[in-house]
């Protein structure tokens, strides 16, 4: 019996070599977040705060900066706005030098509707808008929440959710693992990031069409 | 844009009623008056109920309650495992002493394409969820069931919303079944086995091969494992190869659903499966 699942497997991986090549080549028809690997450079970007003033990665050379695709229409955002949760954490590292940017590459969405929601929610760092999604599609943003870290040299160092709770439950975020508190604390203490990258949750980016 | 007023306020209000959640999404396009006066309006996109297996129930025995969700047209719920995005519904119960509701059995998700590049695994129209009950032998009728239902319904936007459900279910014998239940239990994967190979670019990714049986046509896979992403599944030959990306390296096997139509009879079937991950070879790089 042994020996007969050991001849499938075999022939099946056999079938597999003949065909990788092409499908190695057909996988970027589709759903292909690959562009950009951790590890990569991060792309640069300049893109307006809630304030209308330009704000560009490169303002932030040598330092760690976390970027956090953001939408407010969505529910698994909340979850870590309604109580003060997600500016609690990027307040916690600005202390420690860290750079927080919310990025929101929802369609339709402004300067000004980033101001109103930015005033209302307290978050006192930039929310930058990025309404035709170009960054987004650069960094391979599929979620909102949706976090990158970008370390001193300016590489990605990591992609993935914020925490290991994939619900929209509030208070589940205390008894969660949060994979960018994590990272961050490896990466101030100069170590590499032992969980480099988490499947994202949450809703999906509402990007304008025909990108 | 009046619309997202009322789409959001409704739902997302009762969770966070501690926020101005509403005057942010209502204050950018409409005066606050005109929202509240517009929520008063508004309804779910999801209607729950729960049904009851059989018309009465003998002490003792166990019988099958199902939650049925009627989804408006052009919004989906997820399954266990959403895909790329979202959120299964979860319930939860008030049942008498003497009465257990097992975990809710998910139908066969379908594929649901999310702007360009993602994919959804969900249900549009309706999903019923199957739960086994069982009684004890003491039970005195009728069971009371109460359920407050919660779910995650998308169409563009996100929505959260929730409603109370309850069903009594008289004790005693003699109960008479509800045929629908056939249908909807037919929905359900049966458990099986797959013969599952691999190759394993790395750690992190690599391709599942699934041998398929002849008459398995227009095969579907989907992961039951959230720590994994697969990005392309195509049928080569009798082979179905899925190529994914784990970000759990610990786990060595999951569980997975691979759908298809049986080329018999033409109806839609699926197998729930256990698959190993296959191990990277420390010597050549399996792909060329």
């Amino acid at each position: 019996m042994k020996a007969t699942i050991l001849t499938l497997v075999l022939a099946l991986g056999l079938a597999a070599a003949f065909t990788m090549n092409a499908f190695a080549e057909d996988k970027h028809a589709g759903h292909d977040h690959g562009k950009l690997s951790v590890g990569g450079d991060a792309p640069k970007f300049t893109l307006k705060d809630q304030a209308g003033k330009d704000v560009s990665l490169a303002d932030f050379a040598g330092k760690v900066v976390v970027l956090e695709w953001f939408n407010e229409g969505c529910p698994f955002v909340v979850k870590h706005y309604k109580d003060g949760h997600m500016n609690k954490l990027a307040s916690k590292y600005a202390e420690k030098g860290v750079v927080w940017l919310a990025i929101n590459s929802t369609s339709g969405k402004s300067v000004e509707t980033n101001a109103k929601v930015a005033k209302d929610w307290k978050i006192d760092r930039p929310v930058l808008s990025d309404a035709d999604g170009e960054v987004g599609h650069d960094y391979g943003a599929t979620n909102t929440p949706h976090l990158f870290i970008i370390d001193t040299s300016g590489k990605l160092v990591y992609r993935g959710a914020i925490d290991s709770d994939t619900s929209d439950d509030t208070s589940k975020i205390d008894g969660a693992t949060n994979y960018v508190a994590k990272a961050l604390d490896e990466i101030l203490a100069g170590k590499s990031v032992s969980q480099a990258e988490t499947k994202a949750y949450g809703c999906t980016v509402k990007y304008a069409k025909s990108k | 844009m009046p619309i997202d007023c009322n789409r959001i306020s409704d739902s997302t209000m009762p969770t966070i009623a501690r926020m101005p959640y509403k005057s942010i999404i209502c204050g950018v396009v409409l005066t606050l008056s005109l929202c509240v006066g517009a929520r008063a309006q508004e309804k779910n996109h999801v209607k729950a109920e729960l049904i009851s297996s059989t018309s009465a129930v003998s002490a003792g025995e166990s019988f099958e309650i199902a939650v049925r969700f009627v989804i408006d047209a052009g919004w989906h719920m997820y399954w266990t495992n959403p895909g790329d995005s979202g959120l299964p519904p979860r319930v939860e119960w008030k049942v008498p002493e003497g009465v257990k509701v097992e975990s809710l059995r998910f139908p066969t998700p379908n594929r649901i394409p999310v702007g360009e590049d993602l994919v959804s695994y969900g249900y549009e129209k309706e999903l019923v969820l199957l739960a086994t009950v069982t009684t004890s032998k003491e039970l005195k009728g009728p069971i009371e069931i109460e359920a407050q239902v919660r779910w995650l319904v998308c169409k563009g936007v996100c929505l959260t919303e929730k409603q109370p459900a309850k069903l009594s279910v008289p004790v005693g014998d003699g109960g008479k079944p509800d045929d629908r239940f056939t249908g909807w239990r037919s929905l359900m994967p049966t458990p099986g086995k797959m013969p599952v190979g691999g190759v394993a670019k790395d750690d992190k990714n690599g391709w599942l091969l699934i041998r398929l049986d002849d008459d398995m046509q227009e095969p579907e896979f989907f992961t039951g494992d959230l720590d994994a992403a697969f990005t392309q599944f195509r049928k080569d030959g009798t082979t179905l190869i899925a190529e994914y990306k784990r970000f759990d390296t610990k786990k060595t096997s999951a569980t997975a659903v691979l759908a298809y139509k049986d080329a018999k009879t033409g109806a839609r079937k699926a197998i729930e499966f256990t698959y190993g991950y296959p191990a990277v070879s420390a010597g050549d790089d399996p792909v060329p």
